[in-house]
Formats: structure tokens, C-alpha cells, sequence
């Protein structure tokens, strides 16, 4: 094998390191600039002076934000959020992509059921109709509101759908010949051995629900229940004073404080920066096979 | 294979159907269930109130025993809370529930513009409006008018007014309230702005135009000279070309930093009210503004100064904030702007100690004085939903507020724990509206103006004495955070500006200021969509200044001619 | 109709299906009859279902304004550029990623590559101004250290619709890779033996193995990003916009948001997403019967 470790390897090696790590830092350098933001002086940043590093450092921004408690109410409300609908969406994918993941041969209406779905995603009734049924089902103002119109994730089932397709066959009939059920060969001898899927599934429902912030402001009448993105959208767009009758000082004159938005936006997406790290190992190699050997 | 199909079909379209039945069926049931709820509390509850109107005289600020419930929605704008306060739960509604018996109770709270347009239409649609709203804009109240929601509360506001509301309400004269009668109808009460506050001013750094011996400017020959050697003359004193000379920012006429209106109104051009700028021409009949020949005038004076780099050349992607960035890092020295540009301002002192923002008067191109424009068109109008149990109980939640600021009860004890604007937290915000005096900012400058002099403040309502001691504390103690609302009240503050134009007779009002017609209600926003393209695109040489001839014969035909006509039947109507 | 044998031998898939059933029902189908306002002369005060049928008349109204030709090109010609340059950029990235030996730096990489995903374009449209800036940013420093001249990214109406893409890619494109490598991994590690044995080099195995490996996610995702050709992406369109590119850069959404239609004319807003989904709709139907066709794969 070492003499196979050409020169040419050798550079391409070197090379792809060096255009990763660019590729990361360039990417990183936004989160750098909030992050330099929320760290300085609000004069500088009202210049726009401040880029990677910050300027007139402290951490003033910080200590408003943690003795904030509509934020911190709005991150509870967050959590909450996530651990429920991404459970939601965890069972409920599974429990559609399995059936949906036969052929039609063995499952007839599996074609239907497949329409059905698919119409879903492609055709809407729009935000008035939409708000009216969730409405008439009493969910203005709770958490389901933000979970169960969501809750079925088309583009996750796909993804999940293909990959029972193209797990080995013989792990289910093995099952079957054992008298097992679908339900049995379903959470016993499917879930087990689709960690790559699930943790990919997780993910993208982690952080669909971190970063959704439009459904929070529609739906939830009370500021109280707001989740955290949707708070943050109230704090971080600018107030429209044309259209305002009364310019009276005392009104207008209060300026946002940039340092403490971006403080927000940080301590906002802190959090769901470290889910991808923690579920690396799932996505690991070849966990697949080994059990089908022979 | 086919029947399959075309079972499956059939599966669909009867799973459709039954979707469609469903929702139908949901729609109109939510009709029924509403209308039967609302008859249930209206039965019961009006039996209290009626036996209560009929027995009780008819007290402005009469409190309600049993208390009752008013609903309300909000645009919510950036109000904070401290410790378990909550739109329904903070000191003015409990004032309003003890002295009033008026429980106040938030609906909802839209965050921004858009999902506070988004929620109402719902409400509308699902025939769940408030007991009162105040409408955001003249196109909002057309909508509940013709939508028929909205009670006629010329009776409630006649009895219910006290002197001090109607006194506020109508500081602006009567134009306000000829816009909020339908048919003879009053369907709302206009909340009018400050004439004065709404025009342009000329912004300047004196520290720039003293190093460079430059005049304070009086003409516009004096601003050209101004934008030019703000631009080549290295004001900022880092041997960089980095400097320009006038702000624009990529609205062109609207916002605060950067905003050209005023550059316009130099011209005698009047290029942008919310639905149009219109002036008498020589016959008589009203014409709108942005297609007038003395706009052509200004829009080439730009392209000039666009191509000589006096303008930034990135304007067109920049929005205020950047333009404020600019200011403030002392890249750009001029601007026209609103009264209240300085506010903005406040941090160009911590990078540049020197710095002196000051407001000049608008200048003008020929012997005729420029003329700021403004406009007296309405946006707020407090409406009361027809089905309100208690409309007067709006009136006299109104009649408390100015009582409480501005009237006799505004003692320093009361400002404090009502209306107080301290460290952030803005009490008087927790109010369903702010309702201002019109001539609040004007009267604060004199009053300001003369406590300089005399240090009496003895006598000074509550809330001048705040802005009083800000102005101040930077005057004569150097508190930069006071920087902005100094030059804005303080000597040779932008209140003095405004308060030349009103003694010169300088403001030029819109002569239209009627609900939005049906035309510019359909396409007021394809004509605003045109212009702004085409100014941009003359300013930034792209296309010659022949361009504007060419807009205009399009403004014309896409819609202009037709809302013109309408404009001037309105007019005619008005005399 | 009888229940067959067969039918209820697979009764417990159908039960497994039922709550998602239910879920769409209620929460998509029945609100989808709020499409007839796409057919209305909508006014909130008459509801959904007693507002006045116009027909065709809300499509003809669009069709009507000049724009809209120009403006429904330039939402197809984006997004196609974004779903190729889309696919490419993503794999190529996992690929190199999948070529990193040490586990530590691979990771590290995939974490800070999908930040960009977590800023909303609100934020990062204010920070791209500076950093795209023809004077004064930090990208075009760069481009006239190399003697070219300075590129107006944002405000040339040239540049603009690559301007989307390219800084959608890096907002984006470290979310993707991570459905890559997932993909990646599930590819049966003996293949790559079996290869090394036969003496084929990293590239070859790349292009033999790993490609055709992906390439079912790779047709899924294309065609799932087909269906929403006409989206275009609002958010980013919105915060990256000026007057000085809509010619180039007005989507199909910024389009009708800008004339107001989507509080005022809901109609016509209505009309246009159902225009939207309906092209949708073939897009995605067509290119299943393609990929059935022609690869032989069935995406759903």
C-alpha cells in the first residue's frame, strides 16, 4: 500500500486540506462577524466598522440577553417545540415510508396512498385557508399548532422510503419466514439498522423547527408563546416609522441596539451548531452490512 | 391496467371532493358557531350595559361597574416588558381596569408589517375583528369601511369627546376628520400627524464645511459646492478618497438618511407621498407631482453628480441602515432628511469627537424659496367594530390617555409611572396607541428653547422636562447620547428649522389626501414600482435623462390617466 | 366491495399509513379548497366561498402585466443554475470530505461549512453588501489583487442572478453535503475492496463507485428542486434585491409581493401559486416517468 502514496497523492492531499479549510473559514465568517458584533461597542457598529474582530470589546450585549426572559421564554418555547415535533416527524415518517417502500405487488394501495402524498407537497390552499383549519381545531396559541401541519415531511419520507428500498431483502423475509409481522419486521429488524437514515431525518427536523419563525408569528397569538426565531424576527427588523401619524420624539427615539441583536442571533443558533457534531457518529460507515453476511 | 387507474382516479377525485365538503362546510360553520356565541355574550351583557347607558349620564371618563371587556390587536412595535408584564398584564391596564372598570384584551399582536396585513385579512375572513383597531394605513381603513365592519361613532365620539381629545384630534384643522366621513358617515377618528414633521431637512457636518471654509449652505449653488469638495477635498482629513459628498440610499425618496425628497423639493419637484404628491397646475386641476418637468431638472443634476463620484456608486443596494453606517464613520457629509435624522447620528461622535451634524433650511435653485413638502393624508384611524358592545368605552379610553399626558392629571408622579421613557423601557408604549399632540415637537422646542434661557421649569409638563433634561445634559454637560435629540429640540436644532417653515408659509401640502381610489388602489403600486426604476436608473446613467419623457407617456397609460380623473372628481367633490 | 385475503394481509401497512393519512387530511386537503380563491375577486368580508367567481380572470390580469414574462424567465433561469450548480458543488465537497483521513478535521469541517444555513438572509444580506462591495469589499480586494476589474456583484444586473446562486450555494451547500455523505456511507464498503484490489485508483473509484452510488439521492433531490422551479427562493431575493437588478433578478414571489397582491389582491397572489404548483406538478411528474423510463428508478 505505501508505495502507492505517489507525490501526486501526496499534493492532492495537501491541496484538498488546504481548499476545506478555506471552504470553512469562509463559511464561518459570518457567525465571526455576529459574534465580533455582539462583543463591541454600539457606536462602532452603528459606522459599520466592525468586521472579524470586535472593537470597545464587552459584554454588556451578553448580560441584557440572559436577564432577557421573553428570550429565554421564547427558547423554552423552542425546545419544546423540537422534542415534540421532531419525535412527531421521526414516527410518522417511518411509519408511512415503510408501507410506501413495498412494491406494488405486495401492497396495492401503496400507489394511492403515494398520490396522496405527493399532491401534498405540490398543491397548497394558501395561509388564509390553512389558518382557518387549524383555527376551527383550537390550536391557535398552542405548541401543535407548530407541529402538526408540519408534521408529515414529504421530502424525509421520500429519503427514507428509498433507503428501505435499498436495504438487502433477505433481512425481511428471514423475519417473515420467522412468522414476524410487517409491524415486528418494521421497529425490529428495519429502525435498528437505519441509523444513517433516521440521523439524517433528525437533523433536518431539528433544524426545520430551530429556524422556523413564520408559522410562531401566525399562529400564536400571544407574544408569550412566540418561539425563539420568531422572536428574534420581532427584534431584528427595523420599525417602519413612515406610516406613522405622530413623530413625536419621545416615540421614535429609541434606537435598536445592534450589539444586543446580534448577541441574540448568537446565544439563538449556538445551540443547534453543536447537534451536527453530536450526531456525527451515526452517519458512520458501513453499518449496513455486517449483518447479512451468509 | 386501465381499471386500476382508473380507480385509483376515481379514489382521488373523491378524496378531493370530500376535502373541498369539508372545508365548505368548516367555513360556514365557523360562521354559525361565531354568530352564535356573539349573541349569547351580547344578550347577557347587554343587559348590564343598557340599563347602565339608559340610568347613567353620559361621563367622558365614567368608570364601568361591572368592569367590561375591550378587545383590541397590535402592531407590535419593539414594546419590552420587564419581570411577568405582558401586553394584557402591566401597569396601564391595570390603571385602565382600576379608574376605568375597562379590562383590555389583546387579541393578537403582529410582529412586523407583513404578518400584522396577513393576520387582519384573517380576521376579516373569519368575521373576527376586534371591538377596536387603529388602522395602519388609509388603504386599511378603506378596506374595513367597504368591507362593512366598522360602526358609525359620530354619535359616541359627540357625546363622549372631552375637550382635550377633540382639541388633539383636530390640531391639525378639520381636513383629517372630511377623511374619515363615508356617506356622511363618521366610520373612524383620524389620528393626523404633524405637518411640520413630516418635511425634509438639509443635514450638514458644520465641523466639515468650517475646515473647508466652506459657506453654510443658502443656495443650491452653495450645496453643489458643498457635495463637490465634501467628495475631492479629503474632509475626513486621511489623505484617502473615501469621501462623499450626498447621501442617497436605494428608496431614493423615502426613509430617513439618504432620502432625496427634499433634494427635490429644491427643484420644485414632488416626486413621492404615499399615494402620490399632487399639486394644482395653472388651470386649476390637480396633477401628480412625480411626472412634472421640474423633476426632469433634479434627475439630471444627480446623474451629474452620480458620474462625477459625488454619489456613491453602490447607492442603488443600499438601504438606510448603510446609509447611517456611512454617517456615522464619517464617509458622507450631507444628507436630506426627516427632522429626526439626527437620531440616528448620535454614534458619529464617538468616532469622530468633532463632528456637528446640523439642519439647514431647504434651499432652491431660482429666486423662488424651496418648499418642503408634506402632506396631511391620514394612516392611523381609530375604527370600532360594529359588533362592539361598548363603543363608547373606546372613546373614553382615549379620553384617559390625554387626560393622563397631556391634560391637568399629568402630574410628575403620574408621568412616572405611566408614561415614563427610561433605560429603554418606554411605559407610555404599553398603551394601545400613542396618541401625540400634532404640534407636540413644536411646542417642546419653545418650551425647551425658553427653560435655556431662563432655567425656569417649574411649570413644564412632565414630558417636555424629560427631552428638556436631555437636551441638557449634551449641551452643557457633553452626554453624547444626547447628542441627536439636541439637535433636534436644542438651539439651531431641526424644531427651528420646522418652525421657519410654518412662520415663511414655506410647506407645501399635497393637495390630495382622500381614501385611496379604486384605481390606485389596483395599481398605485406597478406606477411607484416604475418610477423608482426608472429615477434609478437616470440617476446612475444607465439610461439617458430622455428616459423620464418616456416614463411619463408609460405612468400615463399604465394607469396614471385613469387616477388622475379620479383624483380630480374627488377634488371637485371637496369644494 | 369484499375484502380479499390479500387486502388484509397487508391491512397493518394500511394502519401504519392511517395517521399520517390523517394528519395530511386535515391539515392539506381540506384547507386545499381555499384554491378557488385563485378563481375569486377576493374580499376578506365575503369569506372564501362567497367571494365573486371571475374565472380566468386573476391569470389573465398577471399574464397582463409586461413584467411578468421577464419575471417568470428569470425565477426558471435561477433556479435551474441552482439546482445544477446545486448538485455539483455539494458532491464534489463530499467527495473531497470522504478523501479526509483524519475524523477530526472532517468533522470539524462539515460543522463550520453548514453555518451559513443557520443566518437568515436578513442578516446575511446586510453583511453581503459589505463583503460584495465593488470599493470596499472584501471579495473584490481579492479580484483586483489578481489585475481584474472590480465586479458590481450585487448591483450589476449581468452579475446578479450568479450572484444568487453562487451565495445560495454557500449558504447552502454545507447543509447538502451532509445528505451526500450520508448517502455515502450507505454504499457497501466491499465495493471499494474489491476495486483497491483490482488496482483501480481513488479517482476511478470515485467515478465507478461512489457516483453511482449517490445517484439515486442525486435524481431525488434534483427532482424534488424541479417541483419548486418557480419558488426561486423569496428570503434571498428579497433581503438581495435592488431596483437596479430587477430586470435580471425580480422572481415570480418578489414579483407579486412587490405590486402588493399578496395583502391586497390575494386573488391574483392565489393565482400565481397555484400557476406555481401547477407547473410544479408536471415538472415532477414528468421527470418520474423520465427517470422510470430511462434509469429505471422509481423515485416514490
Amino acid at each position: 500500500m505505501k508505495k502507492n502514496e505517489t507525490v501526486s497523492r501526496k499534493i492532492f492531499v495537501v491541496c484538498n486540506y488546504v481548499f476545506l479549510l478555506s471552504l470553512a473559514f469562509i463559511c464561518l465568517c459570518p457567525i465571526i462577524n455576529v459574534l465580533a458584533i455582539s462583543f463591541s461597542d454600539q457606536a462602532y457598529v452603528s459606522a459599520g466598522l466592525v468586521k472579524l474582530l470586535p472593537k470597545g470589546f464587552n459584554t454588556k450585549s451578553y448580560e441584557f440577553v440572559i436577564s432577557n426572559a421573553e428570550y429565554l421564554r421564547s427558547m423554552l418555547v423552542t425546545i419544546k417545540r423540537v422534542v415534540l415535533g421532531v419525535s412527531t416527524n421521526l414516527i410518522l415518517t417511518t411509519l408511512i415510508a415503510y408501507p410506501l417502500s413495498k412494491e406494488v405487488r405486495e401492497f396495492k394501495r401503496r400507489t394511492f396512498y403515494a398520490w396522496m402524498f405527493m399532491i401534498t407537497m405540490i398543491f397548497s390552499g394558501g395561509l388564509i385557508p390553512t389558518y382557518m383549519v387549524v383555527n376551527q381545531f383550537g390550536l391557535i396559541d398552542k405548541i401543535w399548532a407548530l407541529i402538526l401541519p408540519g408534521a408529515v415531511p414529504i421530502f424525509s419520507v421520500v429519503l427514507m422510503l428509498n433507503f428501505f428500498r435499498g436495504l438487502p431483502k433477505e433481512l425481511e423475509d428471514a423475519a417473515f419466514i420467522d412468522g414476524a409481522g410487517y409491524i415486528i419486521a418494521l421497529f425490529r429488524i428495519y429502525v435498528p439498522i437505519s441509523a444513517p437514515s433516521i440521523a439524517t431525518i433528525a437533523l433536518f427536523a431539528t433544524v426545520n423547527h430551530w429556524n422556523a419563525w413564520f408559522d410562531g408569528l401566525i399562529y400564536m397569538n400571544k407574544p408569550q408563546n412566540y418561539p425563539l426565531q420568531s422572536y428574534l424576527q420581532t427584534v431584528i427588523i427595523e420599525r417602519n416609522l413612515e406610516m406613522m401619524s405622530s413623530l413625536e420624539i419621545a416615540n421614535i427615539e429609541e434606537i435598536s441596539d445592534r450589539t444586543q441583536k446580534a448577541a441574540q442571533i448568537f446565544i439563538g443558533t449556538l445551540p443547534i451548531l453543536l447537534v451536527y457534531p453530536f450526531m456525527q457518529r451515526y452517519f458512520t460507515k458501513g453499518i449496513v452490512l455486517g449483518s447479512v453476511k451468509g | 391496467m386501465r381499471n386500476n387507474k382508473f380507480k385509483f382516479l376515481s379514489y382521488l377525485l373523491v378524496f378531493v371532493l370530500i376535502s373541498i365538503l369539508f372545508t365548505a362546510c368548516g367555513d360556514t360553520g365557523s360562521k354559525e358557531t361565531e354568530s352564535t356565541t356573539g349573541a349569547v355574550t351580547t344578550g347577557q351583557s347587554s343587559v348590564a350595559t343598557t340599563t347602565g347607558v339608559e340610568e347613567k349620564k353620559i361621563d367622558p371618563l365614567g368608570k364601568y361597574e361591572p368592569g367590561i371587556e375591550l378587545t383590541f390587536v397590535r402592531n407590535n412595535d419593539s414594546v419590552q416588558f420587564s419581570g411577568n408584564d405582558s401586553f394584557d398584564n402591566n401597569v396601564w391596564t391595570q390603571t385602565l381596569e382600576k379608574d376605568l372598570g375597562i379590562k383590555l384584551k389583546h387579541l393578537w399582536v403582529a410582529a412586523t408589517t407583513d404578518v400584522w396585513a396577513q393576520k387582519l385579512n384573517i380576521a376579516i375572513t373569519t368575521n373576527d375583528i376586534p371591538d377596536f383597531i387603529v388602522t395602519t394605513s388609509a388603504i386599511e381603513f378603506k378596506r374595513l369601511t367597504d368591507a362593512g365592519l366598522l360602526a358609525d361613532v359620530t354619535e359616541v365620539y359627540n357625546n363622549y369627546k372631552l375637550p382635550l381629545l377633540h382639541e388633539i384630534l383636530s390640531a391639525a384643522g378639520d381636513i383629517p376628520f372630511k377623511s374619515a366621513i363615508i356617506d356622511g358617515k363618521m366610520m373612524g377618528l383620524p389620528i393626523s400627524g404633524s405637518v411640520s414633521d413630516k418635511c425634509p431637512v438639509l443635514w450638514a457636518r458644520k465641523d466639515w464645511l468650517t475646515k473647508l471654509n466652506l459657506p453654510e449652505p443658502k443656495t443650491i449653488d452653495d450645496v453643489l459646492a458643498i457635495s463637490k469638495a465634501f467628495t475631492e477635498k479629503d474632509p475626513d482629513g486621511n489623505n484617502k478618497n473615501d469621501t462623499y459628498g450626498l447621501a442617497v440610499n436605494k428608496d431614493l425618496y423615502q426613509k430617513v438618511g439618504g432620502n432625496l425628497s427634499g433634494f427635490f423639493n429644491c427643484f420644485h419637484a414632488y416626486v413621492y407621498e404615499e399615494y402620490g404628491y399632487w399639486l394644482k397646475d395653472s388651470t386649476g386641476k390637480l396633477v401628480c407631482g412625480a411626472v412634472q418637468p421640474q423633476v426632469k431638472a433634479a434627475l439630471q443634476k444627480l446623474q451629474e453628480l452620480y458620474a462625477a463620484g459625488q454619489i456613491d456608486r453602490e447607492f442603488g443596494v443600499k438601504d438606510e441602515t448603510k446609509i447611517h453606517e456611512m454617517m456615522n464613520a464619517g464617509t458622507i457629509g450631507m444628507t436630506f432628511g426627516p427632522m429626526y435624522t439626527s437620531l440616528r447620528l448620535n454614534d458619529s461622535l464617538k468616532i469622530d469627537p468633532n463632528a456637528d451634524w446640523r439642519p439647514y433650511p431647504l434651499v432652491s435653485i431660482d429666486n423662488e424659496k424651496g418648499m418642503p413638502q408634506s402632506s396631511v393624508a391620514v394612516n392611523n384611524y381609530i375604527v370600532v367594530s360594529k359588533n362592539a358592545k361598548n363603543p363608547e368605552a373606546v372613546i373614553k379610553l382615549f379620553n384617559y390617555w390625554c387626560e393622563t399626558r397631556f391634560g391637568e392629571s399629568c402630574t410628575p408622579e403620574v408621568f412616572e409611572k405611566l408614561c415614563r421613557n427610561k433605560d429603554g423601557v418606554q411605559i407610555f408604549k404599553y398603551f394601545p396607541y400613542v396618541l401625540g399632540r400634532p404640534d407636540q415637537n413644536l411646542v417642546t422646542h419653545r418650551e425647551i428653547m425658553k427653560a435655556l434661557e431662563t432655567k425656569d421649569i417649574s411649570k413644564m409638563n412632565p414630558g417636555i422636562m424629560d427631552s428638556y433634561k436631555k437636551v441638557d445634559s449634551y449641551l452643557n454637560n457633553g452626554d453624547v447620547t444626547n447628542y441627536g435629540i439636541a439637535r433636534v429640540f436644542g438651539p439651531g436644532g431641526s424644531q427651528s428649522v420646522l418652525q421657519g417653515y410654518v412662520d415663511r408659509g414655506l410647506i407645501k401640502i399635497s393637495e390630495f389626501y382622500g381614501n385611496p381610489t379604486p384605481t390606485i388602489a389596483e395599481k398605485w403600486s406597478t406606477l411607484k414600482d416604475m418610477q423608482l426604476q426608472t429615477f434609478t436608473r437616470i440617476i446612475m446613467g444607465d439610461a439617458p435623462i430622455s428616459e423620464f419623457d418616456k416614463f411619463v407617456s408609460d405612468w400615463e397609460k399604465t394607469g396614471g390617466e385613469q387616477i388622475t380623473k379620479e383624483v380630480n372628481e374627488w377634488y371637485a367633490a371637496q369644494k | 366491495m369484499i375484502l380479499k385475503q390479500k387486502h388484509l394481509k397487508t391491512l397493518p401497512l394500511d394502519l401504519m399509513i392511517l395517521p399520517g393519512l390523517i394528519v395530511i387530511f386535515i391539515f392539506h386537503y381540506i384547507p386545499m379548497g381555499g384554491i378557488v380563491i385563485a378563481f375569486e375577486k377576493f374580499l376578506p368580508s365575503r369569506g372564501i366561498f362567497n367571494s365573486e367567481w371571475i374565472g380566468l380572470d386573476n391569470f389573465r390580469y398577471m399574464a397582463s402585466l409586461p413584467a411578468t414574462f421577464q419575471v417568470i424567465w428569470n425565477t426558471v433561469f435561477i433556479s435551474l443554475l441552482k439546482i445544477i450548480v446545486g448538485r455539483i458543488v455539494p458532491i464534489t465537497i463530499a467527495l473531497l470530505l470522504n478523501e479526509v483521513g483524519s475524523s477530526f478535521i472532517k468533522r470539524g469541517v462539515q460543522t463550520m461549512i453548514y453555518l451559513p444555513h443557520f443566518l437568515s438572509w436578513v442578516i446575511l444580506g446586510g453583511i453581503l453588501v459589505d463583503i460584495l462591495s465593488p470599493s470596499t469589499g472584501f471579495v473584490n480586494q481579492i479580484i483586483g489583487g489578481l489585475g481584474l476589474q472590480e465586479i458590481f456583484f450585487l448591483g450589476d444586473k449581468n452579475w446578479f442572478p450568479y450572484t444568487l446562486v453562487l451565495t445560495n450555494i454557500w449558504k447552502e451547500a454545507g447543509f447538502a453535503t451532509i445528505v451526500y455523505l450520508a448517502a455515502i456511507t450507505s454504499i457497501d464498503v466491499s465495493q471499494y475492496e474489491s476495486a483497491t484490489i483490482d488496482g483501480a485508483g481513488r479517482i476511478k473509484q470515485a467515478w465507478h463507485i461512489t457516483l453511482p452510488g449517490m445517484l439515486p439521492i442525486i435524481i431525488l433531490t434534483s427532482v424534488l428542486s424541479l417541483g419548486s422551479i418557480l419558488e426561486g427562493g423569496f428570503d434571498q431575493v428579497f433581503n438581495l434585491y435592488s431596483p437596479m437588478v430587477y430586470s435580471s433578478g425580480d422572481i415570480l414571489g418578489t414579483f407579486v409581493y412587490r405590486l402588493g397582491l399578496v395583502d391586497f389582491q390575494f386573488g391574483v397572489a392565489t393565482a400565481v401559486g397555484l400557476f406555481q404548483s401547477g407547473v410544479s406538478f408536471i415538472l415532477i411528474s414528468l421527470s418520474y416517468f423520465l427517470a422510470y423510463k430511462l434509469a429505471n428508478y422509481r423515485i416514490f
